[in-house]
C-alpha cells in the first residue's frame, strides 16, 4: 500500500476515531456538532457521528463538517423563515425544520405593545434563533442577542428566497471574503442575506439579475474560488 | 447480677464508665470518608491528561473569521455575519461593511490579486455613482440659479440694492419696467 500524502482537512466517517494528540491535551476542548466523547478503558476518546471534513478552530474547538440538507434547530443560529400563520402574540414561521418556530411579535427592535411590527403571512423573516430543543418548538427573535438591537435581522421585503441548498455551502457562503460573492458584487449591485437553514435571500435591480444571482449560488457549491469566479464571469457574458 | 441491672447508669457510674459517652458511640455514624477508599489503589483511574469536554450544538459560533488566526478582531463585518449588500444596493448594511472592511485589508498581509482588482472595481463603480448623483445635483443648481436672476428682477428695488455702488443695480432698476407693462397687458387681456 502506498502512502497517501493528505493535504488539508481529512475526511472521516462515522466511527472513527479522533486522535486527541492532534488536539491540545489540557484545559477544556469544545466538540462541535457530528463528534462525540467516550471514555473507553478510562481512556478519553472522541468518535466521529457524522462523516465530513474534521475542522480544527481557535480555542481547542473540533467540529466535523457535514453536508447536510436538513437543518436541525440550534442556539443562535440565523435563519431566513417564512411567515405561516399568525396569532395575537406573534407569528408561526416555518423555518424548514421538523416542527415550525415561533416569533414573538414583540421580538423586534423599538416595539411596545402598541406598535407592534405587521407582517403578512407568506413574507420573509431573517431571524436568530434564541430558543432551541428536540422537544420544544423552537423560538425566533429578531435582534441581536449582545446589543439588542435589530442589527441586519428583521423583514427582508422583496427579492427572492433560494431553497434546498445544503448547510455546508450555506456556512461557506456567510464567510465574509467569499470569492463567488465578491466577483458577483463587482459586476451587480445586489442584496443578500444567507441562513444557516439552507435558504438564501437574493434582491437585485431586475429579475434576470436575480434569477443569475441564484443559479450562480446554486451551481456554484463543488467547484472552488477560480472555478467560481470563471461560472460568475461566463454567466454575466450571457446575461 | 442481670444485664439490666449492670446497664443502669449508676451501675455504670460505679464501674467509671461516662453514660453519655456510650450513647454517642452508638448513635455516631458508622461510615466515614475512610470507609470509601480503595484497597487496590492500581485499578484507580488517573486524573493526569483529564480534559474538559464541552459540547456546541450549532456552527454559528465556531465559523468565526478562520482566516484571522489569532488575531482578535472585535468588529466584525456588518452588524450580522450572514447579510451583505454588493454596489450600494443597500446603503446602511454596505456603511457597516465598509468600516470594517477597511480594517480588515489593513492588518490582512495577504492579498490576492483578483481581489484587489475587485475592490477597485467597486470604488469605481462608487464614484460612478457619485458622479451621477452630482450631476444631477449640477442640472438642478443651473436651473435654480437661472430662477434666482428671474426672481431678481421679478422683486422690487429693496435698500439693500440701493446701498450697493456698482452698474448691476442700475440694470436691475432698468430691466422691470418694460416687465411691468406686460402684465399691465396681460391683466387687460383677462
Amino acid at each position: 500500500m502506498s502512502e497517501v500524502k493528505e493535504s488539508g482537512p481529512s475526511y472521516y466517517f462515522p466511527g472513527d476515531d479522533v486522535k486527541l494528540s492532534s488536539i491540545v491535551e489540557q484545559g477544556t476542548v469544545r466538540l462541535g456538532p457530528g463528534l462525540v466523547h467516550q471514555k473507553h478503558d478510562h481512556e478519553d476518546e472522541i468518535k466521529v457521528s457524522r462523516p465530513g471534513f474534521l475542522h480544527q478552530g481557535v480555542k481547542n474547538t473540533v467540529l466535523v463538517d457535514t453536508r447536510m440538507k436538513r437543518y436541525i434547530p440550534a442556539m443562535n443560529d440565523q435563519v431566513i423563515g417564512q411567515i405561516t400563520s399568525r396569532f395575537a402574540e406573534g407569528y408561526r414561521v416555518d423555518i424548514g425544520s421538523a416542527h415550525s418556530a415561533q416569533l414573538n411579535a414583540l421580538a423586534f427592535e423599538n416595539v411596545t405593545r402598541k406598535s407592534k411590527p405587521n407582517l403578512n403571512v407568506g413574507s420573509l423573516v431573517y431571524a436568530r434563533v434564541s430558543l432551541a430543543d428536540r422537544d420544544m418548538e423552537p423560538e425566533l427573535e429578531c435582534l441581536d442577542a449582545t446589543t439588542g438591537k435589530a442589527g441586519g435581522f428583521g423583514e427582508l421585503k422583496e427579492g427572492y428566497m433560494i431553497t434546498g441548498l445544503s448547510l455546508s455551502h450555506c456556512r461557506k457562503l456567510l464567510s465574509p471574503q467569499n470569492a463567488l460573492l465578491q466577483t458577483l458584487g463587482t459586476y451587480i449591485p445586489f442584496e443578500i442575506a444567507v441562513g444557516m437553514n439552507g435558504r438564501v435571500w437574493a434582491h437585485s435591480e431586475t429579475i434576470p439579475t436575480t434569477i443569475l444571482i441564484s443559479n450562480c449560488i446554486k451551481q456554484s457549491e463543488f467547484l472552488n474560488d477560480d472555478e467560481q469566479i470563471e461560472l460568475v464571469k461566463s454567466m454575466v457574458k450571457n446575461l | 447480677m442481670s444485664s439490666k441491672l449492670m446497664s443502669m447508669k449508676f451501675m455504670q457510674k460505679a464501674r467509671g464508665i461516662d453514660p453519655r459517652q456510650t450513647e454517642e458511640q452508638l448513635s455516631k455514624p458508622i461510615v466515614t470518608d475512610e470507609h470509601w477508599s480503595l484497597r487496590k489503589t492500581a485499578d484507580a483511574p488517573s486524573n493526569k491528561n483529564s480534559c474538559k469536554f464541552e459540547y456546541e450544538s450549532s456552527y454559528g459560533s465556531l465559523i468565526s473569521k478562520p482566516e484571522n488566526n489569532g488575531d482578535t478582531q472585535e468588529t466584525e463585518g456588518p452588524a450580522v455575519a450572514g447579510r451583505a449588500s454588493f454596489g450600494l444596493f443597500n446603503k446602511e448594511l454596505e456603511g457597516n461593511q465598509k468600516d470594517s472592511v477597511e480594517n480588515e485589508e489593513n492588518e490582512e498581509e495577504e492579498s490576492d490579486a483578483p481581489y484587489k482588482m475587485e475592490g477597485l472595481e467597486t470604488t469605481e463603480r462608487e464614484r460612478r455613482n457619485q458622479e451621477r448623483l452630482s450631476n444631477l445635483v449640477r442640472g438642478k443648481g443651473n436651473s435654480q440659479a437661472k430662477s434666482k436672476n428671474d426672481s431678481h428682477k421679478k422683486r422690487t428695488a429693496t435698500d439693500m440694492d440701493r446701498d450697493i455702488i456698482s452698474l448691476d443695480t442700475e440694470k436691475s432698476e432698468a430691466t422691470p419696467k418694460p416687465k411691468k407693462r406686460k402684465n399691465k397687458n396681460k391683466k387687460k387681456k383677462t
